[in-house]
């Protein structure tokens, strides 16, 4: 009750000095306010002495000026003044405070004069307010121990180069304003780095250096970086604020790389494309095939087919010119001597087949058929066989010149023909012809009928030995020098017969074995390919053609 | 300062002062770095009552040594008499630290063993440091020849009981620790001075 009553009075009271003091000035009143002071202060409820300040503690950036700070108590609802006195440790004279402002509030600061090192000082601080004081805890400080720098200004971050690697570069700067790196004061730095994920730190020294270069940095990483000194072994400063920079991503290592390989692709894909192009080429040169087992002049797979002109022309196809020459002792071998001009017989009388048969080296299948024209043109004699049976028209036919193996040829040729041409029993191969013309009666005894063929041998019928005939009918065509199949070994081998053509003349024969013949090359007696061959069981070279 | 040669047993070589002040800095520099480690691990460890009863570091046997307490004065100072304040001080310390190194053996101390290894690392320091400074002021005059005597007067022990012990090796630590600094102080001043056209900026 008495308290509102008192506030309403004081109330009113308040509203007449602010009148009073609007209306006069301030100073010519002092008094009024001074007696009213303690009056007001005293009837507020929250007024009350200072609560006690406390001295945080001081700090010194440079070791040649210091501050310190406290935080004042309780406000006490007044206001209250805070004062810091203060005494070196060996006088007894206390100062206050040179400076309220420079460190902030509630601080003190003192300048160079007023700093000294290795000396204690005591430090306290009082708040007064209308009320009352309050002072705070008692602080021994040694300048030397509050020794704490600043961080490190500006600190700068750069990606040099160095030989193609990239490396962190960083910078920064003293907080102290003085150039020189050592003296009073000894600054030295400490750095630390991490990737901007990870959560541990790299710390590094760097002693009195402004600078830093770090190596280990990977490209395409943003790495964070902090600094902090200390003077003269003090307590570290805190930590700069954190500087941030990425690793740029591609080096020009990187891109020297990818060019690299590429080139080094370029050949390989090239290689591998000659390769599949010509993978045939090199298989045969990888992998060459086997050759398998060939009589030259004769192309199995024409005989496998069983035609006659295949047959025909696997053996006798395929004939070269530029063999020619090389064939004209075995042209000259295959040449039957005879004295009989009955041999000769026109051209018309020749069956296709024998006359193609018994075409001599010249005659060549297909495109080859210049020697046909050749000995047309020599003999002047047309032969329709060689027209016809030139099965392949050739491309160009240039007539060759004359050879004197063609006058051989040719003559076997004519012999052969002729010979073709009649009737088996004295036909110097026998083919099979019209059936009237088969007289078994008149085969002469110096043959020996095939009476098979049996893959590479011959099979010949009972040898009949003949009666001999009379001398006189022998036929003036069997030539004594003939001698019978006995057996053929081989393709290359035939066993003639010690056969006694006659009852007289089996002496004669009896030297009469031909063994294995040392046949040139090409000349082969291939007796197993056809029985249209060899008819009456005598066998003889087949002439040169390959 | 005018180079000197310095003989040494078998072969004269000219060593510059200004090397030789900066091989004593950082002589000087791990010498502090020494103490103020031991200062601060066996101040951690302190019981506060300890730090109540513990003597002021006005107590310390080289505080009558008047010497420069900051920067202008110790620019202000003759180079020589630098020289002789931190050769006094270093000398003043040789036997305390003696003490120091036989006593840490006995230290109520969890880590006593790397107390023991940082004081003898101390003292060796201590030592070359002195011979090192012997010869520099060698080279300055005769004012950084005095050598002003600050006696020990703390024995040998340092205290009968657990705690007496304790305070007292903290602090003659506290002590050494603010005697190292200004050894340290003074020689980085000096080898500034010395490698400065504008000493003033030191």
């Amino acid at each position: 009750m008495l308290w509102k009553e008192c506030k309403s009075c004081l109330f009113i009271l308040h509203g007449f000095i602010n009148v009073c003091f609007s209306m006069w000035k301030w100073h010519s009143l002092p008094f009024l306010c001074d007696v009213m002071n303690p009056f007001f202060s005293f009837c507020r409820s929250d007024a009350s002495p200072p609560g006690k300040p406390a001295l945080i503690g001081c700090r010194s950036p440079d070791k040649e000026t210091f501050t310190c700070w406290w935080t004042p108590g309780s406000p006490g609802g007044l206001p209250t003044v805070h004062r810091l006195y203060y005494h070196r440790a060996e006088s007894k004279d206390v100062r206050e405070c040179p400076d309220y402002t420079s460190g902030g509030s509630n601080s003190c600061y003192f300048d160079k004069s007023q700093t000294t090192l290795w000396v204690e000082y005591e430090l306290t601080v009082v708040a007064t307010n209308a009320l009352g004081n309050a002072t705070s805890n008692t602080l021994r400080i040694d300048v030397m121990n509050v020794v704490r720098p600043y961080p490190p200004k500006n600190v700068v971050l750069q990606v040099k180069q160095s030989n193609d690697n990239p490396y962190l570069f960083i910078g920064w700067q003293s907080p102290l304003n003085k150039t020189k790196t050592y003296g009073w004061v000894t600054i030295k730095y400490q750095l630390r780095v991490r990737p901007e994920k990870s959560k541990e730190w790299k710390i590094y020294d760097t002693d009195l250096q402004r600078n830093f270069s770090l190596h280990t940095v990977d490209p395409k990483v943003t790495y964070e970086v902090e600094v902090r000194c200390a003077l003269d072994h003090s307590t570290w400063s805190e930590w700069s604020t954190t500087a941030s920079i990425k690793i740029p991503g591609s080096s020009q290592k990187d891109r020297l790389l990818w060019v690299l390989m590429l080139v080094s692709l370029i050949p390989l894909l090239t290689a591998v494309c000659a390769l599949v192009v010509k993978r045939n080429s090199v298989k045969q040169c990888l992998l060459p095939p086997v050759p398998g087992p060939k009589i030259i002049g004769v192309d199995p797979r024409l005989l496998k087919s069983g035609r006659a002109e295949d047959v025909v022309s696997a053996l006798f196809g395929n004939q070269k010119l530029a063999n020619m020459k090389a064939r004209t002792e075995e042209t000259e071998e295959f040449i039957s001597v005879s004295d009989s001009r009955d041999w000769l017989l026109p051209d018309e009388r020749l069956s296709e087949k024998v006359r193609s048969l018994i075409i001599p080296n010249s005659f060549v299948f297909g495109a080859k058929t210049q020697s046909f024209e050749l000995e047309k043109a020599a003999d002047g004699k047309e032969n329709p066989v060689l027209d016809r049976s030139s099965s392949r028209p050739g491309d160009g036919r240039t007539p060759l010149s004359p050879a004197p193996e063609l006058q051989s040829l040719r003559a076997s040729k004519d012999a052969a023909s002729r010979s073709a041409g009649q009737c088996p029993a004295h036909s110097y191969v026998d083919i099979p012809t019209p059936e009237d013309c088969r007289t078994p009666e008149a085969t002469s005894d110096d043959y020996s009928r095939v009476k098979g063929v049996h893959g590479e041998d011959v099979l010949l019928e009972e040898e009949r030995v003949p009666p001999c005939p009379d001398a006189q009918i022998q036929p003036a065509n069997v030539a004594s020098d003939y001698s019978r199949v006995a057996e053929v070994n081989s393709d290359t081998t035939v066993l003639l017969q010690n056969l006694p053509v006659c009852k007289e003349r089996q002496h004669h024969d009896a030297g009469w074995t031909v063994g294995k013949k040392p046949e040139p090359p090409g000349t082969e007696v291939s007796t197993g390919s056809s029985t249209q061959l060899v008819g009456s069981g005598y066998v003889d070279s087949v002439p040169n053609f390959c | 300062l005018p180079q000197r040669l310095l003989c040494s047993a078998l072969m004269c070589k000219a060593v510059d002062i200004p090397d030789l002040l900066d091989r004593a800095s950082q002589r000087s520099d791990k010498l502090h770095s020494l103490s103020n480690m031991l200062a601060l691990e066996l101040e951690s460890d302190l019981p506060a009552i300890g730090r109540v009863t513990m003597p002021r570091p006005a107590m310390c046997h080289t505080s009558s040594l008047l010497t420069p307490n900051d920067k202008e004065q110790a620019l202000q100072v003759s180079e020589s008499t630098l020289m002789s304040l931190a050769r006094s001080l270093l000398k003043a310390w040789q036997y305390p630290v003696g003490v120091l190194s036989n006593s840490a053996n006995l230290l109520p101390h969890q880590s006593k063993a790397s107390i023991s290894n940082k004081l003898q690392e101390l003292q060796e320091h201590s030592r070359n440091l002195e011979d090192g400074l012997d010869v520099l002021s060698g080279k300055m005059g005769p004012t950084a020849q005095i050598l002003s005597t600050l006696p020990y007067r703390g024995g040998s022990d340092l205290g009968q009981d657990k705690m007496s012990k304790l305070i007292n090796f903290n602090f003659l630590l506290s002590c050494l620790r603010r005697d190292s600094h200004k050894i340290d102080s003074f020689l980085k001043v000096l080898r500034c001075r010395a490698a400065n056209m504008q000493p003033n900026l030191c």
